[in-house]
């Protein structure tokens, strides 16, 4: 403990530096998140005749009225430029009509189909919603001159072939009123990124997790530099290796608890003041923030088991570092920590979850929400045994061994 | 007051490090263990002290056998590590408070071991900032405050400056005189003129060695 706190001025040094870094990167984080929804734009690129005046039109009324909340840029383009630009990224996807679908749609043939092109893998949101502008050409711009042409061919067969101008003309005002003004058409509900946690909740709950894991790296004085024949002399004089664990755990796991209860005022008072809004806690006034805090403390303590028996595993200042830094790193990826983990295939994701850092995260998580389950709290719990487990089980064969 | 050391046994996997070490040793009296180089020397006085198991054998003080008895090892017997037992980060106060009450420490160093041992010169310095031979008088002093009957020692003296083996040996004299028994494993020639009884650790084996002066008889022996 008396180790313990001399260590700890300069770590609260280190945290204060480390808290400003990630406190500008999680505002930019979600600053940019929250001025993206105005500012993403989706280019498809067109390839077909677009000499024809109907379709020409329908895309050029696409185009000008769509107002749906991510905006569309349709860039009509030869099938080289089109495949070019694709590959080198700057499109999102490209839409591929067939010179001769008119004929096809207006004798009914039905045999000539539109080709959308994505990226093979990419289950982004991206990709999802470029199928469903791909459809949205297809229906608006297909169907509705389907239906003109079929219109005209019918007041041809019943005489009445010098209305058909007119008729053209108060149907296209009809699709203008009724289809492509669909502003109204739809709402937007988001369920939030992952557990029905917002943008802001889910990437607090990330930046706390770092935090933690960077702790670890931090807190390695303590545990690095250790006299390598005092546990010798500890067990020649009875307190054997789970004395030496528990008791050296104990500074380390008090050390990090003291810099998480030092640091989190800090959240509060970005959460409180408006700067980092919270969904979740809207109108809810500090009960939230007491919440978190009392379930971040089962990560902490689990965390801190998990880095000591890194730091047990290892010797020696540069590999015990890179191991930390490494597996931090690694877990924190998979956990969903950088990207939310829907990113991820599914046996990432599985994988990810799984891992001590998920398990953290998701407790997190469930904190920020308020809605702590028994499950998450158990597996915290039984990492943070296993991990204590395996450290005393290390340092009884390093003393008895005598492998140092 | 004696201790025996009986039919000990230790095997690291196939390899046998210690074979039947046997060895009696009486009250104020030090027993030099020579050996070459990985010979078994550490982890006999390891397994004395209770670090590691043998695979066999007794450790008897007073005919109590030690090896199943953790809390009068612990009492009896103190153990000197070859290494550092010292928390760099800390003074030399801080690391004798891990072990000992503050009056029992202030006894010792008003006329006590730890004056003997010279630690009062520097006890509020931090342990980083002290000299190997400062390390080693209060690795030992951390030791023998607690007046073990028994002092294993793992080479003492390696690597000090003649005052400061000086300084330690007065204190080893003292002890002996008390009526300690200083069980210590050594290279160093001027360790095994403290020594009233040397065995040579070889194969092994242990057997007892008569230590007349001649380096080069003992360096052929340890060959």
């Amino acid at each position: 403990m008396k180790r313990m706190l001399r260590f700890l001025p300069m770590l609260l040094a280190a945290v204060a530096v480390t808290l400003g870094v990630l406190g500008v990167c999680g505002m930019l984080l979600l600053n940019g998140f929250a001025n993206s929804e105005g500012k993403h734009k989706f280019r498809i690129g067109m390839v077909g005749d677009w000499s024809d005046d109907y379709l020409g039109f329908g895309i050029s009324v696409l185009q000008a009225m769509d107002d749906s909340r991510f905006m569309v840029e349709l860039l009509p383009m030869s099938e080289e430029e089109a495949l070019g630009s694709f590959r080198r990224g700057e499109l999102s996807s490209c839409v591929m009509v067939p010179e001769d679908l008119l004929d096809s749609i207006v004798y009914g043939r039905n045999d000539v189909q539109i080709t959308y092109l994505g990226s093979e893998g990419q289950r982004g949101l991206e990709s999802i919603l470029g199928e469903e502008l791909a459809n949205i050409v297809s229906v608006l711009v297909t169907r509705s001159q389907s239906a003109i042409f079929g219109m005209q061919q019918i007041m041809w067969e019943h005489g009445r072939g010098e209305e058909t101008a007119d008729a053209t003309y108060r149907m296209n005002l009809q699709m203008f009123d009724l289809v492509l003004n669909r502003t109204g058409l739809y709402t937007l509900e988001e369920l939030g990124i992952s557990d029905g946690l917002g943008a802001v909740g889910y990437y607090l709950g990330a930046l706390l997790v770092f935090f933690l894991l960077l702790l670890g790296i931090y807190g390695s004085p303590l545990l690095v530099r250790r006299s390598r024949a005092l546990p010798e002399l500890m067990k020649s004089r009875g307190i054997g290796a789970a004395g030496q664990v528990l008791g050296e755990y104990a500074a380390f796991a008090c050390m990090n608890l003291i810099c998480f209860a030092l640091v989190f005022p800090a959240v509060g008072i970005v959460t409180k003041s408006g700067l980092l809004e919270i969904e979740e806690w809207s109108g809810m006034g500090t009960e939230p923030l007491r919440s978190l805090f009392l379930s971040v403390w089962p990560t902490v303590l689990m965390l801190s088991a998990m880095q000591f028996l890194l730091y047990e595993l290892v010797k020696g200042i540069v590999g015990s570092l890179l191991l930390q830094f490494i597996s931090s790193i690694s877990m924190a990826y998979l956990a969903g920590v950088f990207y939310p983990a829907n990113f991820f295939p599914d046996a990432m994701k599985n994988l990810g979850q799984l891992l001590p850092v998920g398990a953290a995260f998701g407790y997190v998580r469930e904190g920020i929400l308020g809605q702590v389950s028994v499950g998450k709290g158990v597996i915290v719990f039984l990492y943070l045994f296993l991990f204590l487990g395996l450290s005393v089980l290390i340092r009884n064969l390093r003393i008895v061994k005598g492998r140092r | 007051m004696s201790i025996e050391l009986a039919g000990i046994r230790k095997s690291y996997g196939r390899k046998r490090v210690l074979e039947n070490i046997s060895l009696k040793a009486g009250e104020g009296s030090c027993v030099g263990i020579l050996g070459g180089n990985g010979c078994g020397k550490s982890t006999l006085l390891s397994i004395l002290a209770g670090v590691r198991r043998a695979d066999g054998g007794a450790f008897l003080y007073q005919g109590k056998e030690l090896f199943h008895d953790g809390s009068l090892r612990a009492r009896v017997v103190g153990y000197v590590p070859q290494g550092d037992t010292l928390v760099e980060e800390l003074t030399a106060w801080d690391n004798l408070r891990l072990w000992y009450d503050k009056g029992v420490l202030k006894k010792e160093l008003d006329g006590g071991v730890l004056e003997l041992l010279g630690i009062s010169e520097f006890l509020k310095v931090t342990v980083r900032k002290l000299s190997g031979g400062m390390k080693k008088r209060l690795s030992i002093g951390s030791v023998v405050v607690g007046k073990p009957k028994v002092l294993l020692l793992d080479e003492p003296s390696a690597a000090l400056d003649l005052a400061c083996k000086e300084r330690i040996y007065q204190y080893f004299n003292q002890y002996k005189r008390e009526g300690g028994i200083l069980l210590m494993t050594t290279h160093d020639m001027q360790d095994m003129e403290l020594c009233d009884n040397c065995c040579l650790l070889k194969n092994g084996v242990l057997t007892p060695y008569e230590y007349d002066g001649d380096i080069h008889r003992l360096a052929k022996c340890l060959s």
